[in-house]
């Protein structure tokens, strides 16, 4: 939504989601400048564990991410739930209602009864029409998969933001190690057979602890150790937040379901004019 | 809130809006317009002030969530209450402090605006109440409205003919008293010249000044948008926060000491 004529009666709505773009490229510029500082916030060493005759690589947390980050997670967060409120509110005015303190979008994740419930205070002044789109909208309609649904992390997100804490930042693993072990697996150029019996890397998701391994050799037993192993490879690393650990990228997926609801409705205010 | 005054500042330090006089030809009187040559964006402006109004009461409850206990035995109703009478803070603000112990809740009852003045006007008045109102809106309702507006007038070169205009300067002056910019070549005031003396110039007998403020209908009462936030900021900080934070779980005296630096820097400031 790169338009936002302020005679729209949805153009608070759309500059609240614009507002969440600017703070997510803002995110990704401090996340950048986070793992790109020098030193770097992380680092890995690597051991012989002579018990288990494999060489093992460990991470080396010296910076978590900081609070800020958190901070601004939660401004983007804030300004797309906040869209949503807005939405409500502009068509509870254009379908001849009366909006009041209660009147904001409900996001129900547990079943169709509690949409019911909270739906009579928060969309009271809906027509049905605009009713149903709100009700096709829930996350609860995603079955057992609802919990995963943008719209229900959306309301724990931005509930947790709100009312209790920031949402801490951490490092974790974004890369899938599949490729990488397929090509390891095959590189060993050397004459007799490979000495190495297994490799083992940290799955996507890991999240950076200190002291964590995400990298172990197993040598074949009698096998003479390494005295030394170089990792070259580059591991791509991404920002998760809170204790349901979304990753900053996820904001995305969230921005696309409150894109989808914002047009849903501007579909029925007279003044929208689309271009292709 | 620097945000959102950098924009401003910058936005003001710019010819946005010239004052004109000109003649009603049909009435002889004179007429005080502002011409509007460059427009705010009011929506930009809206949604930096609405982030900061969301980080203030955010933080407000976040100390409040901090206070009832780790973990707070009622998490999902946790807040931090603002209340406009007494009566409203002991049915429903207590409950919302549930696990916090008598003397922080003590303390947060002292600041409640409802408490703190005699009438529901006076009451409202109030920073923690202004700060409740303007996230109710901003959050659910409406982006705020952040505009300009004119502030007031000096009259710094009137010369001798028109010192004894008084009547005329006072007519503008009141005329342009904190009053949005809402269209162009808005009216401001009208007045009757005196019969024989030169017209007030708006570029040489006249200083108009222009702020940038909160919508009069709104929650934001008209007040200066940055001015209105910092000293809701300042508040927090100095009557909140800093009764509150020897209360917060694991804080030492040198961290207290740390905010009440905090505190004054923000005074400073």
């Amino acid at each position: 939504l790169t338009d936002s004529p302020s005679d729209h009666r949805l153009a608070g709505a759309i500059a609240k989601f614009n507002r969440s773009k600017e703070q997510f490229d803002e995110l990704i510029v401090e996340m950048d400048a986070f793992f790109n500082q020098d030193p770097k916030p992380h680092h890995s060493v690597g051991e012989f564990d002579t018990e288990k005759w494999e060489w093992v690589e460990r991470f080396q947390i010296t910076q978590e991410p900081p609070l800020r980050l958190g901070v601004i997670f939660g401004d983007c967060i804030h300004n797309l739930r906040s869209a949503l409120d807005h939405v409500i509110w502009q068509t509870t005015l254009l379908d001849g209602g009366t909006p009041d303190d209660s009147t904001q979008f409900p996001i129900a994740s547990k079943s169709e009864a509690q949409f019911e419930a909270i739906a009579k205070r928060r969309i009271a002044g809906l027509s049905e029409k605009h009713r149903a789109l709100v009700k096709q909208a829930q996350p609860y309609n995603a079955g057992d998969q609802a919990h995963r649904h943008p719209l229900g992390v959306l309301a724990t997100l931005s509930n947790t933001d709100k009312h209790r804490v920031v949402h801490p930042a951490y490092s974790f693993i974004s890369d899938d190690p599949g490729p990488a072990l397929d090509a390891l697996v095959g590189s060993y150029q050397g004459e007799d057979s490979s000495p190495v019996h297994a490799f083992w890397m940290a799955k996507r998701g890991t999240r950076l602890m200190h002291g964590t391994p995400w990298f172990r050799i197993t040598w074949e037993p009698g096998e003479e150790p390494p005295r030394e192993v170089q990792v070259n490879a580059d591991m791509t690393l991404g920002i998760a937040f809170g204790d349901i650990g979304v990753a900053a990228s996820s904001i995305r997926h969230i921005a696309e379901a409150v894109l989808k609801v914002i047009q849903a409705f501007m579909a029925d205010f007279p003044e929208t004019v689309w271009e292709d | 809130m620097h945000a959102l005054h950098v924009e401003t500042e910058r936005f003001l330090g710019s010819p946005a809006y010239v004052p004109v006089v000109d003649e009603d030809p049909q009435t002889g009187e004179h007429v005080l317009r502002v011409e509007v040559r460059k427009w705010p964006p009011v929506l930009d402006w809206g949604v930096l002030a609405g982030d900061a109004v969301h980080n203030l009461r955010s933080g407000l409850d976040h100390l409040a969530f901090a206070l009832c206990g780790d973990p707070p035995p009622n998490p999902d109703k946790s807040a931090f209450p603002i209340f406009d009478s007494e009566k409203g803070f002991d049915h429903k603000g207590c409950e919302l402090l549930r696990g916090a112990d008598a003397e922080v809740k003590r303390l947060i009852k002292a600041v409640q605006p409802g408490l703190r003045f005699k009438t529901p006007k006076a009451a409202h008045q109030d920073p923690l109440w202004l700060l409740y109102k303007l996230s109710n809106a901003e959050k659910h309702q409406l982006v705020l409205t952040v505009g300009g507006a004119t502030h007031g007038a000096n009259f710094p070169n009137l010369g001798p003919e028109l010192e004894r205009s008084t009547r005329e300067v006072i007519a503008v002056g009141m005329g342009v008293l904190r009053k949005p910019i809402t269209e162009q070549n808005q009216e401001f005031v009208r007045w009757t010249p005196d019969p024989g003396k030169p017209k007030l110039d708006p570029h040489r007998n006249m200083e108009l000044a222009f702020f940038v403020a909160f919508d009069p209908e709104g929650p934001g009462r008209g007040l200066a948008a940055h001015d209105l936030l910092r000293k809701i900021d300042s508040y927090i900080r100095q009557q909140v926060l800093w009764p509150l934070c020897p209360h917060l779980p694991g804080m030492t005296l040198s961290d207290t000491e740390l905010m009440l630096a905090i505190s004054r820097l923000a005074v400073v400031h």
